[in-house]
């Protein structure tokens, strides 16, 4: 599903640089980042996206190469086959929660929002229980809601890979544990794979595996090691 | 259509901010506007009624006085006039004359005395009642009747000329005989009697009550009995005992409306009241509706000027707002960057907004400026 080979990125204006010799995820896969702030998880995200370019190395999300891609055709890829979900949700204040969730057509003049998308809308928000909030704008949603629709922007292209920046990381842990078991059902019935980058390891247990962008990067080290690692400190 | 959706969801949503920036727009584009169209529908207007005006004789002094007293009954009345003057005219052979009396209100509204060639000079008709009839009478333009709620049959009575006065004449209470159709001039502000009618205001005529025995205590004197009453009033009982002291040609008038029969009588007239010693003058009405439109248009010159400052101050401050808002909305632009919008769509979000708070705004302004503009006759005149 993901395949980054001998991929290069530097910043401009800072000494941050981020390489990985080569790292694989599959089809389905529910795989964790971890390390702390200014390791590059969420570079690392932007580079899989296509929002960055690496200046070497290849990046191949679902079979294309996104170094082929010219910058709308990249856009494209990006709006149609992977969805994003955020730590600060990103919701559209001035639109309602249906306009939120329909956003990614909205602005893509090349995704059409037929019948059947509006149906799967309708699924989504009576399975995330949105529904009777659809005309709602969100300051007038609590936070868990919120992100609610912010899964729901994300899954309402049926796209193949999810990129979610500690979607948890403005929750309550109560609310982050429900948020999480929801976000993790809508992925399995995508069958999306999900990449998601997390400082909270309460959270690796809904997880396949995990990789730990400092120590221990890309050495092969197991879920339960990082886990357990994570309980040491 | 995506884009005005979200540009409309977003000015709808900061309503505030939205309203403080089209009312800018619209003072900003409303003032030279509705300036420019004031001015040139008072012009044309002003242009049109001079034109039906051909010539006006009235007192010596100020030309522009007796200008705007003849075409809009404002302003100070000039000095009266001989009636004399009328009939000079008249023998002369060279024009048709309309007096025009002019010192009385009736609640605001001018009392115009004049003949029924007024009428037809105007071309005035009436929406509802009858012409003048006899003295006493009078018509009222329509804004006067819609203001007053005046129809016909009603009685409308005259201001007193100075009512600390006790020596001066009583207001007289006339009967409105008829409402004039709307014509859109100073016509329709006015209440118009006959030359004789507002003579009696002036207490040149009077009437006598109607004998009706011979003890000689009844022959009261009509004009001290209604004086005691505080007005007069001329009624079908009593109209045969009104009558004028005095000889008609020394009667006051405040203006004379002369319609030349041709270019040379024109030119002949002009001549007979170019002699210095003359007592009266001669205007041609289009002539200073173009001096005063001279003086018009330098004061509005003056004012764009300063509308310009108005103008860069407020794109200035629509940059500042948006370049503020610009910075305050990174994190909204980048969010459909990465959900997979180009820039080129964000900017035109961005340029639908301000394209619709700025047709907000001009809309806003024009629909003003042209309702402004329907009232500029009546706006300037009161202003002169």
């Amino acid at each position: 599903m993901i395949h980054l080979s001998n991929l290069h990125y530097a910043y401009h204006a800072s000494s941050f640089q981020l390489d990985i010799p080569d790292l694989r995820l599959t089809q389905g896969e529910k795989v964790a980042i971890v390390g702390p702030s200014g390791s590059g998880k969420s570079t690392l995200l932007a580079l899989i996206s296509g929002a960055l370019t690496p200046q070497s190395g290849t990046v191949v999300v679902d079979g294309t190469d996104l170094r082929t891609l010219g910058e709308a055709a990249r856009r494209l890829f990006r709006a149609s086959r992977i969805g994003l979900v955020f730590q600060e949700f990103e919701l559209i204040e001035y639109l309602s929660v249906e306009e939120n969730i329909r956003l990614p057509y909205l602005i893509n003049r090349r995704l059409n929002f037929s019948a059947d998308q509006r149906t799967h809308l309708l699924q989504l928000v009576k399975q995330t229980g949105l529904d009777g909030k659809l005309k709602s704008f969100p300051n007038q949603l609590s936070q868990g809601e919120k992100q609610r629709v912010a899964i729901c922007r994300a899954l309402i292209t049926k796209p193949r890979l999810l990129l979610a920046d500690e979607p948890t990381g403005s929750l309550d842990p109560k609310t982050a544990t429900s948020i999480m078991q929801l976000f993790m059902e809508q992925v399995s019935v995508c069958n999306a794979t999900l990449l998601m980058v997390t400082h909270d390891h309460g959270m690796l247990k809904f997880m396949d595996r995990a990789i730990d962008m400092s120590e221990m990067l890309f050495t092969g080290q197991t879920l339960q090691q990082i886990v357990a690692t994570g309980e040491k400190k | 259509m995506a884009i005005l959706l979200l540009a409309w969801r977003y000015i709808r949503f900061h309503q505030f901010r939205t309203a403080i920036l089209v009312a800018a727009i619209s003072l900003t584009v409303f003032l030279p506007i509705a300036t420019r169209w004031v001015i040139a529908r008072f012009e044309s207007q002003a242009y049109a009624r001079a034109q039906n005006t051909p010539l006006v004789i009235g007192a010596k002094g100020s030309r522009f006085a007796i200008a705007v007293h003849s075409l809009y009954f404002r302003g100070e009345s000039p000095p009266s006039i001989k009636y004399a003057e009328v009939d000079r005219i008249a023998d002369m052979k060279l024009a048709k004359v309309i007096p025009l009396h002019l010192r009385f209100n009736a609640r605001g509204a001018p009392i115009v005395g004049t003949t029924p060639e007024y009428f037809s000079l105007r071309s005035l008709t009436l929406s509802d009642g009858e012409p003048l009839s006899r003295l006493g009478d009078c018509v009222v333009g329509s804004n006067t009747a819609t203001r007053l709620r005046l129809k016909p049959e009603d009685r409308v009575l005259s201001e007193s000329e100075n009512m600390f006065d006790l020596s001066g004449a009583a207001p007289l209470k006339m009967r409105v005989r008829g409402i004039l159709a709307e014509s859109g001039t100073a016509d329709d502000d006015a209440v118009f009697c006959d030359i004789k009618t507002s003579w009696l205001m002036e207490g040149i005529g009077h009437g006598h009550a109607v004998k009706s025995g011979d003890n000689a205590d009844e022959h009261t004197h009509e004009a001290s009995r209604q004086m005691l009453q505080q007005h007069q009033e001329v009624t079908d009982e009593n109209v045969g005992s009104f009558h004028f002291h005095g000889r008609r040609s020394d009667f006051p008038i405040t203006a004379i409306i002369a319609i030349p029969d041709s270019d040379r009588s024109e030119t002949l007239m002009l001549g007979k009241y170019l002699d210095p010693d003359q007592k009266h003058q001669i205007i041609r009405p289009s002539d200073v509706v173009t001096e005063l439109m001279e003086v018009i248009g330098r004061v509005r010159q003056l004012a764009e000027f300063g509308m310009v400052f108005l103008l860069v101050a407020t794109t200035l401050l629509i940059l500042l707002v948006l370049l503020l808002s610009l910075r305050l909305r990174q994190r909204e632009m980048r969010t459909l960057f990465l959900l997979g919008s180009s820039r080129g769509t964000i900017a035109q979000v961005v340029l639908v907004e301000l394209g619709l708070v700025v047709a907000l705004g001009c809309t806003i302004a024009f629909a003003s400026a042209y309702l402004i503009a329907q009232f500029a006759d009546t706006l300037l005149v009161r202003l002169i």
